[in-house]
Parts: C-alpha cells; sequence; structure tokens
C-alpha cells in the first residue's frame, strides 16, 4: 500500500527483495548502500544472525525526485531466507508495493528457487493479494559462477506465466545488475501506482507500464 | 490500495502527538503504519535514522502479536522495552496502525501509557473519519508526473 503525505509532499513504497537462503538479497541491499549517492539513502539496518543470516529483515531507505514535486521513498526489505523464519516473511510482505524476486542461478539451487517462488505465492494469498496484482521482477543472481544455468532455463521454471515479467542478469557481489533492478522496479511500482489511481501516467516509459506477453 | 495524507489531517495528528509529548514528557512520538511508514512524529530529540526506527518498531510489534495468539490472546495492545537511559513504549490502534513513544528518565513509563492511551482513541477517530471521507486520489484532483528522462537512482559520482 502505497502511503502519500500531501503536507510533507512525500510518497512511500515498499519494495521486498524475496527469495531462497543465500541467493544474495542482502548482498543486493550492501551493494546499493556502497554505490548509491550518499544524498539519497538512509542507514542499512541489517538484523542478521552470527552467521550473517538474515534473522529478521534488513531495511534501507531511500529517496528519490523522479516524481515531480514530491520526495518519492522507497523502502528496501529483505526477508529472511531460511524456512524457518516463513512467519517474519509474511510479517515482512504486509503492505508490499512491489517485490524483487532474487534467484539463484547456480544448476542445483533450482528445487530452491522453485520452492521459495511458491512460498511467496502462497504467503501472499494469504493476505489476499497475488503477483498478478503486484510489480514484480524476477533477477538471477550469481552468473559468474561455474555451474549456472541458463537464463531461458531459469525463465522457463521461473517467468512462464501469462504475463512476462521483467529479468535482470546479475552479479550482486561485484553490483553487476544491482542498480538495473532497482531502477526497473522502482519505476514499475510507480507506473503501477498510477495506473491503479487513475493519474497521470504519460510520461512512464512503456517498457515499465506493462510487461510483455508471451 | 492507498493511504492518502490531507494538510488538515497531518494537522489534527500532530497536535494530538504534540500533546501527548507534552504531558508526558517523551523524546520523540511516531505514528506509523504496519508496514513502517511515519505518518504523523513530534520529537524534541532528533534521532538520525527515524525510518529505520519505525520498520523496527513496526516489524518487532507485529511479530509479537503471533505471540499473543500462541498463548491465547488475540493480540498484545502495548509493548514495553525498558533501557538503562532510553526506552520504547509501543501501542497498536486500529487499521493496524502503530504510535512509538521514545522517553528517557525524566519521564516515567506509567505517564507514558497514561497520556498514550488517552490519544490513541483520538487518533483512531481522526484516521477512520479521514477513512470514511477519503474517495480516492482522484476526488483530490492530483496529477503526478515521472520524470521519464531520469533514472530514479543513481551510482554517485
Amino acid at each position: 500500500m502505497a502511503f502519500i503525505n500531501f503536507a510533507r509532499r512525500e510518497i512511500a513504497f515498499k519494495i521486498v527483495y524475496y527469495g531462497p537462503a543465500l541467493c544474495g538479497k542482502t548482498t543486493n541491499l550492501e551493494q546499493i548502500h556502497m554505490a548509491i549517492d550518499p544524498t539519497t539513502r538512509g542507514e542499512l539496518t541489517m538484523l542478521s544472525t552470527q552467521q550473517d543470516r538474515t534473522l529478521f529483515f534488513d531495511f534501507l531507505p531511500l529517496k528519490s525526485d523522479v516524481i515531480k514535486g514530491f520526495i518519492s521513498k522507497f523502502q528496501l526489505y529483505t526477508v529472511p531466507g531460511q524456512n524457518i523464519y516463513n512467519e517474519t516473511r509474511k510479517l515482512v510482505l504486509r503492505n508490499v508495493d512491489g517485490i524483487v524476486f532474487v534467484g539463484d542461478s547456480q544448476f542445483d539451487k533450482m528445487e530452491e528457487n522453485l520452492e521459495s517462488f511458491s512460498n511467496l505465492e502462497t504467503n501472499l494469498q494469504m493476505q489476499n493479494d497475488t503477483l498478478a496484482d503486484l510489480p514484480y521482477l524476477l533477477q538471477f543472481n550469481k552468473r559468474d559462477l561455474p555451474s549456472v544455468a541458463p537464463a531461458h532455463y531459469m525463465d522457463f521454471l521461473l517467468n512462464n506465466k501469462d504475463v512476462r515479467m521483467p529479468v535482470v542478469e546479475a552479479v550482486a557481489t561485484e553490483g553487476v545488475g544491482v542498480f538495473e533492478t532497482l531502477n526497473i522496479m522502482s519505476k514499475m511500482v510507480m507506473a503501477h501506482f498510477m495506473k491503479q489511481n487513475n493519474l497521470s501516467s504519460n510520461d512512464v516509459p512503456d517498457e515499465v507500464c506493462v510487461s510483455s506477453e508471451r | 490500495m492507498i493511504f492518502a495524507m490531507t494538510h488538515e489531517l497531518s494537522h489534527q495528528l500532530d497536535t494530538v502527538l504534540q500533546g501527548v509529548l507534552d504531558r508526558s514528557e517523551a523524546k520523540a512520538i511516531y505514528l506509523s503504519d504496519k508496514g513502517g511508514n511515519i505518518i504523523a512524529q513530534r520529537s524534541e530529540s532528533h534521532y538520525a535514522n527515524e525510518e529505520n526506527m519505525s520498520a523496527l518498531a513496526a516489524g518487532s510489534f507485529f511479530a509479537t502479536q503471533e505471540l499473543a495468539r500462541l498463548i491465547g490472546e488475540g493480540g498484545f495492545h502495548c509493548v514495553f522495552h525498558q533501557g538503562g537511559n532510553s526506552s520504547v513504549y509501543m501501542q497498536s490502534l486500529e487499521n493496524e496502525m502503530l504510535m512509538l513513544v521514545v522517553f528517557n528518565k525524566e519521564s516515567n513509563p506509567g505517564l507514558v501509557r497514561l497520556y498514550s492511551t488517552e490519544a490513541g482513541s483520538t487518533l483512531e477517530r481522526l484516521l477512520k473519519d479521514e477513512d470514511q471521507s477519503n474517495q480516492g486520489m482522484p476526488a483530490l484532483g492530483m496529477e503526478f508526473t515521472i520524470d521519464a528522462t531520469a533514472q530514479p537512482f543513481r551510482h554517485k559520482s
């Protein structure tokens, strides 16, 4: 649920990075925090275990001036990848405006990717949301590793729906694809916000308004 | 779905929050939604990372609702974390809003709870009235324009 404050001229959106354990969700936020213009970001809060596994969530607030006359705030969250923290994932998904699904490109992680994607759909259903009504994109991460599945194979597994969503190939540890993911997701969320509320959206680029049909 | 806050509602919420702040001698008070968005705030002390505070408070408070369910409660109305110098008090409102009060030794939990509870019902009424009168964005006659030539986020130079 987007939040708009006319008094402060602010609009806030919530973006959640979802995916299986150790797929690179936290790394995405770390790279953004490290590389982005410091004037546009807040502090990165990470709630991790001693083994650097996400316990609750990671949180990074960003702001942009892309909507004229307003400060657009984007709150980036990650969910814990480990299955035992599913209740936490549900909490983080509340009021979500857009989802980045981070898939692990290694061949032996395909089952975990599918499980996590299915878990995302289930958790959204439990709060009366559905991926069909939410902007989301797929990031195929770890493309630098030796045993990765072809992107078109991952696309077949995770993006085989009536409406095909954008895909970004990434090496999050090196920052490759991280900003591309963030920028596409941010524009998708804003375009969805405009469309949902019948607002002026003539300036929104077509490629982020509607996904191409298969 | 969207939560739109008008100037009038913002002023009304600020007035209620300032009242709690003054009477309880707390340091800061935030009203946020269940997603951690700060809807209104008043503070005597500046905290650098208020958005992070609000996100953490919302996350931790709503996690305790599951704990409440496990012991047969519908939910906890308030949660209090006491520190050596600074403490926080969190109270749930209708529509899954959350009030977060930060205070130190100059105040005490009893005062904070008393005035927060009083203010809670006023805040609930204000938010409910706004909810009923809010006919959506088009009724507000607003138009938004996205700068299509710019990327929302850029690398630091």
